[in-house]
């Protein structure tokens, strides 16, 4: 198997400001912001029969409200599909057999022991009850990093999808409680 | 007007000071990788169809074009307080008879913002009662699928919606009723209670709770509030205090007062620590949850990890239910029954024997219960029919197993040269026996 799975990480640069101040100038009113892990995540040319766990990826939020974060996938299994670098292939696509797997493994700088799960469609909570982010008379607020890494097993059973690769797509979702 | 601004400006400015003064201690991580914010991110108001509600600002603060899709959605509440919503057609539809979100799709540049106006649709009278939703906010790179392998991420933020429809006949009621109390061990040898509360009235109500501690005597050793959020009618939520203060080994009564206008109810709880500051606990979850690979219509068993992290022994009560891969459809169903307690710190494996189903996709989603709530909860999609061969998974398994199969080799090799020596030996001496 050689395929690429690049997930979901890729694009967004350096900020103009710093996360902190734009969720302080915000005054009283409840606010959120979710930031991007910083580098891309491209898991490369993979082996059959290995385990490939990447580096780890920051999430950064910022909030004056309790929230949570949760992580989902764009395919239904999780599993990585051929993608043709526009859109993935329609008729008779390769799929990796194993779902790409996700855990956290840090919260605020602290190491956190992983539990993997395999991905899907359904959101799953990267961490429950987690409060504000800290803020300062409801006004400066603090970050929080959430440390997280993905797993991809790859098996025997796995094709090479040359002149294609593999995508799969990861989605934050970043919700205050009520 | 002007004044309002005025002030607005003064205070943002003085914010902005603060920031660069303490700037270091505010930000534990002061990271500037970018990403999206919203402000508002919570909109409470009292409404009528066709009102608009307060804009939500959306702000791009990453180093690249953003395609942003916002939409309406109908939200429920869960346990934590954070909202349950639905992104199939379904929900896009009753999320439009809901709130109308303009403008739905924009583009929006690097460092810039822009607003977004929802406005009140109501097909239905809500007169005198509560609507809850979210206003649901997608954002991806623009043009990023024109680059190969080279994926972009989504980011979904939710701004919450809570509205009120006011009427002189039907006055609106916020009830907030206690129902339950949990306690658990925190760090440090603090406390971690959590009252259950449940919205019992038309709208959301925001109760205040408070909790005292009292030992045998009836002295009360510990105070704490409850942490205060809004509560939707129907829901459940649970309430955090801590009790930061080690209380000595012994038997005490928890106790939480609810306060919800002027309705006050009140529960308790008797607890009994084992030593200073220290309350049994467990604490199961799923440790893991293998995606099953069966054949069609084949009796299959997938093997559930289960790991209890807390202090005490916890009963495996949960579970589980075969469904279609997009969960809508329900194939099977049972309850996790049988399996003997985990201990404190153990880990267990229960097999989930799941009978045949057809071939494609399907969910598989494990529950696990306590407490009268749900502790933990793990789906898998898995594909069932002719999965990779017999060849195929032993390989995947010798992969997954290098120092087991390498040291099964070396065993097994040693076994024969040991038994290869021994036979030479015997060999030789029957051989000079004879001779």
């Amino acid at each position: 198997m050689a395929g690429t799975v690049a997930v979901a990480c890729t694009a967004l640069a350096a900020a103009p400001a710093p996360a902190h101040a734009l969720c302080s100038v915000s005054l009283l009113s409840p606010c959120l912001q979710l930031s991007m892990p910083a580098s891309p995540l491209a898991l490369g040319t993979v082996s059959a029969g290995t385990t490939t766990v990447t580096a780890q990826q920051a999430l950064t939020v910022s909030s004056n409200v309790a929230y949570g974060v949760k992580v989902s996938t764009d395919l239904v299994d999780g599993r990585p599909k051929e993608w043709t670098g526009a859109a993935y292939v329609v008729a008779a696509p390769k799929i990796l057999a194993n779902a790409l797997e996700v855990a956290r493994t840090s919260y605020d700088g602290t190491p956190t022991t992983p539990v993997w799960r395999a991905l899907n469609s359904t959101p799953y909570l990267l961490g429950t009850g987690l409060g504000p982010t800290g803020c300062l008379i409801g006004l400066l607020c603090g970050t929080h990093d959430l440390g997280v890494r993905y797993r991809l097993r790859s098996s025997f059973s796995d094709r090479r999808a040359s002149p294609n690769s593999y995508r799969i797509q990861v989605t934050y979702t970043a919700d205050h409680a009520f | 007007m002007r004044s309002r601004h005025l002030l607005s400006r003064a205070v943002a400015t003085l914010a902005l000071a603060l920031v660069a003064l303490i700037g270091g201690a505010a930000a534990p991580s002061a990271r500037a990788d970018g990403g999206v914010l919203i402000t508002p991110s919570s909109v409470a108001a009292r409404v009528q169809a066709g009102d608009r509600l307060r804009p939500v600002r959306v702000t791009n603060t990453t180093g690249r074009d953003l395609d942003v899709v916002a939409t309406g959605l109908v939200a429920r509440q869960e346990l934590s307080g954070l909202p349950v919503y639905g992104l199939g057609p379904r929900a896009r539809r009753d999320g439009r008879a809901f709130v109308r979100v303009r403008p739905a799709r924009f583009t929006l540049r690097a460092g810039r913002s822009r607003a977004v106006v929802a406005t009140v649709v109501a097909r239905r009278p809500q007169t005198g009662r509560g609507a809850y939703g979210v206003i649901l906010f997608e954002a991806v790179p623009r043009r990023a699928s024109a680059a190969r392998n080279a994926v972009t991420a989504r980011l979904r933020l939710t701004a919450n919606l809570l509205l009120t429809y006011p009427s002189r006949s039907r006055p609106a009621t916020a009830l907030t009723t206690a129902t339950g109390l949990r306690a658990e061990q925190a760090p440090a040898r603090a406390l971690r209670l959590l009252v259950r509360v449940r919205g019992a009235g038309t709208i959301h109500g925001r109760p205040a709770a408070r909790l005292r501690i009292r030992d045998a005597r009836g002295r009360v050793v510990g105070r704490a509030t409850f942490a205060t959020g809004n509560v939707l009618p129907g829901a459940d939520r649970e309430l955090p205090a801590v009790v930061a203060r080690p209380l000595p080994a012994g038997r005490y009564t928890a106790r939480a007062v609810v306060r919800s206008g002027r309705s006050v109810t009140t529960v308790t709880l008797p607890l009994r620590l084992v030593a200073n500051g220290t309350l049994p606990t467990p604490d199961l979850r799923i440790a893991a949850l293998p995606v099953p690979q069966p054949g069609s219509d084949r009796a299959f068993t997938a093997q559930l990890e289960l790991v209890n992290r807390g202090t005490a022994a916890a009963p495996v009560r949960g579970a589980w239910q075969l469904r279609s891969a997009g969960g809508q459809q329900l194939l099977a169903s049972g309850a996790i029954s049988g399996a003997s307690a985990v201990p404190a710190g153990g880990r267990r494996t229960v097999e989930l024997r799941l009978p045949g189903v057809s071939e494609g996709r399907r969910r598989l989603v494990v529950t696990l219960e306590g407490g009268g709530r749900e502790l933990d909860r793990r789906e898998v999609v898995f594909r069932a029919g002719d999965g990779p061969g017999r060849w195929t998974r032993l390989e995947d398994w010798a992969a997954a197993h290098v120092p087991l199969v390498l040291g099964g080799c070396a065993a097994l090799l040693l076994a024969v040269c040991v038994s290869a020596a021994g036979y030479t030996l015997r060999l030789r001496r029957r051989l000079a026996a004879t001779t």
